[in-house]
C-alpha cells in the first residue's frame, strides 16, 4: 500500500475564438500555440511512457470550448497553415543562423518540432488531436473530468441557478458527445465555488470536484485532515482541496521551478528581435510585432542580458526538478502520515497550458515526475480521484466557502473597475433567455433555430476569459468586443422573436460563425427544465 | 504596448493614450518625449497590475500572451450596448468577504420624473445586514445608507461584517419621505478565515500548519492564526 497519493489534474481550456469572416485572425493563434506547445507535446509524453510500460494515471479536463475548436474543420485547416508558415520560418532561420554554434541547433530544434507537429497532426491524428486524449481516456490512463460549457466564473452568476445548470448540462453533454461518457468529476472554472453549487453538480451526475485550499480550510468547521483528504459537501458531493505547498513549487515564476535560469525565456522572441524587413511575413499585418514562438535565449537572470538557450542543460534541470518535487512530496507525506488515519492525498491542479507554452520544459518535467514516481516502489503513487475514493471514501462533511484560486482568493480578478460593466448585460441576457424559453416552450423550425442561437450567444458572453483579459489589460479591445457582440447578437434575436420577424440570412451567418454546441437545446434555460443528463449517469460511468 | 508599437501610432492615438494613462505632458512636448512618457506610464500600470497577481493568474495570462498591443477600439455607431434596459432594479454581487458590487437601473419615466421634480432630494442605497438569507423583516439586524447620484448606476460597497448576509434597497428620497424603488437579491458573506476550533486536536493543528497556510495568498478577515498553530508552523519550518 502506498504511503501517500498524488492527484495531478491538468485543466486545458481556451475561449471559443473562431472568425471565418476574416482570412486569418490573430487571436486564433492562442489555440495554435497551445496545440503546438502543450497538447501535442503532452500526448508525446504519454506515448513515450506507454512505450516504456510506465504506468500513469492523471486527471484532465478539456473545456467544451476547447473541444469545439479542436473538432472544427476551419480551425484545423488554419492550424495546418500556421504550421506550414512556422516550418517555412524555421527553414529560413536555419539558413540565417547557420555556422552559429549557439543558435543553429536551436533553429533546427524548432524546425524539427514544427515538422513533427505537422506529421502528428495530419498523419497520426488525422487532424483530430482529441483522438490522442480519447485513446488514453479509454485505456484508463487519463480520467477526464467535465467543465462548464463556456468557462464562466460561476460565483458571479450564483443568483441564476437555471443558467448555472445550463452551463453544467451543456458542458457535460459536449464531453459525452465526443468521448461517449458523462464525467463523474468536474473542474470549476478558476476554481470558482459558491455554497450550493454542489446541488447543480449532483444534478448533473457529478460525484467530485476541485476547490481552492481555503474553500475547505475556511469552511464552517475545520476538516481534520486539511486538504490532505477529500471531504463531502452537505449533499454528498466530494471536494478535493488544492494543495498550496506543492503548487508554489511549480507555479511560482520566481521561487518555483519554471524560473530556473537554465530554462527557456518566454519573453525573448525573434518576433521582436529581428528586423521587420525579415520577420514581417511572420508577424501581424506584416509589420506589427508579435511572439512567433522562436525563442533562443535562456532566462539567465533578472537582467536583459540573456545567454543562448541550451536544451541539454535545461533537460537535465527538468529531471533534477522532478526529483526535487518528489522528494518534497515524500517529505510532506512522512510528516503527515503519523497525524492521519489514512494515507494523505496531495491534489495538484494546474493549467495544462503552463506545460510547454509558458514553461517550455514543463512536459519534460511532467514526464520525469511520472518516471521517477514509478521508481519510488509505490511509496508515493499517482492516482485519480475516482480510484482514490473507491479505497478511501470520505467521512467528513463540511460546507466549503465562496472562493476561487484568483488574487486574494475570491472574485477580484473577474469583478473590478475594468470589467464590472459586463454583468449588467450578461445578467439581463440570462433573464431574457429564460423568458424566451418560457414564452416559446416547444417551437420548431426557424424559431427554434433562433432560440438555440440565442442560447449559444448567452453562453458565449459569459466566458471568464473576457473579464480576465480586461483585468489583465492585454487584448482588452478584443475581450470588450466579444462580450459586446454576443450580448448584441442575443438582443437582436430577442427583439426579433418579440416582433415575430427573424432575418434568415443574418441568422444563418451567425450560426455559421458562432457554431459551438450544434446540439444545444434552448429549453435548458427553462426554469423547470430537467437538469439530469439524458443518459442515466450510472450507465455512463467507467 | 511596446515602444515600437507606440512609434507607429498617429498623434491623435498617442494623445488618447496619454489621456487614458493620465500622462501630464508639457505643451511643447515633441513626439519622441510623448512616446517615452506614454510608454513609461503604460509600463508602470502593467508592473503594478502584475505585482498584484498571484501565480495562478500570472500563468493564466500567458495563454493570451500574443503580446500584440492592440488599441482599445471605440465601438462604432450601433455597436454599443445600452446604458440600461429601461427597468427599475438593483442587483447585488459579492466580490469577497469585505466588498460587494451593486448595479441598478431606473425606468426612463422614473428617471425623468426625478430629474424634473423640485421635491426630489436624492437617491440612496440602503444596505441591510440580515441574520439569515430571508426576505422577512425580522431578519434585519442592521442597516446603513449610501447616498448616490441620479447619474450613478453602480457602486462598490464595503461590507462591515463577515459571516452574515446582505440585501439592498434602491431608495429615492423626497419631501414626501423615502420610497423603495427596488430590492436586490441577498448575498451570503463568508467568514473569510479559519473556523474557531478550540477543541482541535494537536494532530489537526499540525496538519493545518503543514497545509501551506503561510502561502495561501488569501485576504484574511477576523481573527489571526491561533498561536498554537503558529508555533507548529515554526517547528515545521525549522524541521
Amino acid at each position: 500500500m502506498a504511503k501517500g497519493y498524488l492527484v495531478l489534474m491538468l485543466h486545458a481550456h481556451l475561449p471559443f475564438v473562431r472568425h471565418p469572416e476574416y482570412p486569418s485572425f490573430l487571436e486564433e493563434n492562442w489555440l495554435f500555440e497551445a496545440i503546438s506547445e502543450t497538447y501535442l507535446p503532452l500526448l508525446r509524453v504519454f506515448d513515450r511512457l506507454e512505450a516504456d510500460s510506465i504506468p500513469f494515471s492523471i486527471c484532465m479536463s478539456l473545456s467544451p470550448t476547447l473541444l469545439a475548436m479542436l473538432q472544427d474543420d476551419l480551425l484545423r485547416q488554419r492550424y495546418v497553415t500556421y504550421l506550414e508558415r512556422h516550418i517555412e520560418l524555421a527553414e529560413r532561420e536555419v539558413d540565417r543562423v547557420q555556422h552559429d554554434p549557439s543558435f543553429e541547433p536551436l533553429a533546427q530544434m524548432y524546425r524539427d518540432l514544427y515538422r513533427q507537429d505537422l506529421i502528428d497532426f495530419e498523419e497520426k491524428y488525422g487532424r483530430d488531436v482529441l483522438k490522442g486524449f480519447d485513446y488514453y481516456y479509454k485505456k484508463g490512463r487519463i480520467e477526464l473530468v467535465g467543465a462548464a460549457a463556456t468557462h464562466p466564473y460561476l460565483p458571479l452568476y450564483q443568483q441564476f441557478p437555471v443558467m448555472v445548470n445550463a452551463q453544467l448540462q451543456v458542458g457535460t453533454e459536449s464531453q459525452h458527445a465526443y468521448f461517449g461518457k458523462f464525467p463523474s468529476g468536474f473542474w470549476l472554472p478558476e476554481c470558482g465555488y459558491f455554497p450550493g453549487l454542489e446541488s447543480h453538480l449532483k444534478n448533473n451526475g457529478i460525484r467530485y470536484f476541485f476547490a481552492a485550499a481555503h474553500s475547505i480550510l475556511f469552511a464552517d468547521r475545520r476538516p481534520p485532515a486539511g486538504v490532505y483528504e477529500p471531504v463531502m459537501t452537505p449533499n454528498g458531493t466530494v471536494v478535493f482541496g488544492r494543495d498550496i505547498a506543492s503548487a508554489n513549487m511549480v507555479w511560482s515564476s520566481e521561487d518555483g521551478y519554471p524560473g530556473d535560469f537554465s530554462y527557456r525565456d518566454f519573453y525573448r522572441d525573434i518576433g521582436y528581435d529581428l528586423p521587420v524587413d525579415y520577420i514581417g511575413p511572420y508577424v501581424h499585418d506584416g509589420n506589427i510585432r508579435i511572439n512567433t514562438g522562436f525563442k533562443y535565449y535562456a532566462i539567465t537572470g533578472k537582467s536583459d542580458q540573456k545567454q543562448p538557450y541550451v536544451p541539454r542543460v535545461a533537460a537535465g534541470k527538468a529531471v533534477e526538478h522532478a526529483e526535487n518535487f518528489i522528494y518534497n512530496q515524500l517529505k510532506q507525506i512522512s510528516k503527515l502520515t503519523p497525524l492521519m488515519k489514512q494515507p494523505p492525498v496531495i491534489t495538484c491542479p494546474y493549467d495544462a497550458e503552463l506545460f510547454g507554452h509558458w514553461w517550455f520544459e514543463g512536459p519534460a518535467w511532467l514526464e520525469a515526475v511520472i518516471r521517477k514516481l514509478a521508481e519510488t516502489n509505490g511509496e508515493l503513487e499517482l492516482t485519480t480521484p475516482t480510484a482514490f475514493l473507491k479505497t478511501y471514501p470520505p467521512t467528513t462533511t463540511i460546507q466549503p466557502i465562496y472562493s476561487s484560486w484568483g488574487n486574494n482568493g475570491y472574485s477580484e480578478v473577474w469583478l473590478d473597475g475594468s470589467n464590472d460593466w459586463i454583468y449588467r448585460h450578461t445578467h439581463t441576457a440570462i433573464e431574457r433567455m429564460m423568458e424566451l424559453a418560457q414564452r416559446f416552450p416547444d417551437d420548431h423550425g426557424l424559431k427554434e433555430r433562433a432560440l438555440n442561437q440565442a442560447a449559444r450567444e448567452v453562453l458565449l458572453s459569459q466566458a471568464s476569459d473576457w473579464p480576465f483579459i480586461m483585468h489583465a489589460g492585454t487584448t482588452v479591445g478584443y475581450a470588450n468586443r466579444r462580450v459586446r457582440e454576443h450580448v448584441m447578437n442575443f438582443d437582436r434575436i430577442y427583439e426579433a422573436l418579440g416582433r415575430g420577424n427573424i432575418g434568415t440570412e443574418w441568422l444563418t451567418q451567425l450560426e455559421k460563425r458562432d457554431n459551438i454546441f450544434p446540439n444545444v437545446n434552448y429549453r435548458v434555460f427553462r426554469a423547470d427544465s430537467n437538469p439530469v443528463p439524458k443518459l442515466p449517469a450510472q450507465l455512463a460511468r467507467h | 504596448m511596446t515602444r515600437t508599437r507606440l512609434e507607429s501610432l498617429t498623434a491623435e492615438a498617442l494623445e488618447r493614450l496619454a489621456n487614458q494613462y493620465a500622462v501630464d505632458l508639457p505643451v511643447d512636448a515633441d513626439r519622441e518625449s510623448i512616446i517615452s512618457a506614454v510608454y513609461e506610464a503604460i509600463e508602470e500600470v502593467r508592473e503594478e497590475r502584475d505585482s498584484g497577481n498571484n501565480n495562478a493568474i500570472r500563468i493564466e495570462e500567458k495563454k493570451y500572451g500574443i503580446q500584440y498591443d492592440e488599441q482599445d477600439e471605440e465601438p462604432q455607431e450601433g455597436e454599443s450596448l445600452p446604458q440600461g434596459y429601461n427597468e427599475t432594479r438593483i442587483v447585488l454581487v459579492l466580490r469577497d468577504p469585505a466588498w460587494a458590487f451593486t448595479y441598478w437601473d431606473l425606468k426612463e419615466t422614473i428617471l425623468n420624473k426625478y430629474e424634473n421634480d423640485p421635491e426630489f432630494q436624492g437617491m440612496l442605497i440602503r444596505v441591510f445586514e440580515l441574520s439569515e438569507a430571508s426576505d422577512e423583516r425580522d431578519a434585519i439586524m442592521d442597516s446603513f445608507d449610501i447616498p448616490v447620484q441620479l447619474s450613478d448606476s453602480s457602486w462598490y460597497i464595503n461590507l462591515p461584517e463577515q459571516d452574515t448576509h446582505y440585501r439592498l434597497e434602491l431608495v429615492s428620497s423626497s419631501g414626501d419621505g423615502d420610497e423603495v424603488l427596488a430590492r436586490s437579491n441577498i448575498v451570503s458573506v463568508p467568514k473569510g478565515f479559519f473556523a474557531d476550533d478550540n477543541n482541535a486536536s494537536f494532530q489537526e493543528d499540525a496538519i493545518l500548519a503543514l497545509s501551506g497556510i503561510e502561502h495561501l495568498g488569501v485576504s484574511a478577515f477576523g481573527n489571526r492564526v491561533p498561536q498554537r498553530i503558529l508555533a507548529q508552523l515554526d517547528q515545521q519550518l525549522m524541521a
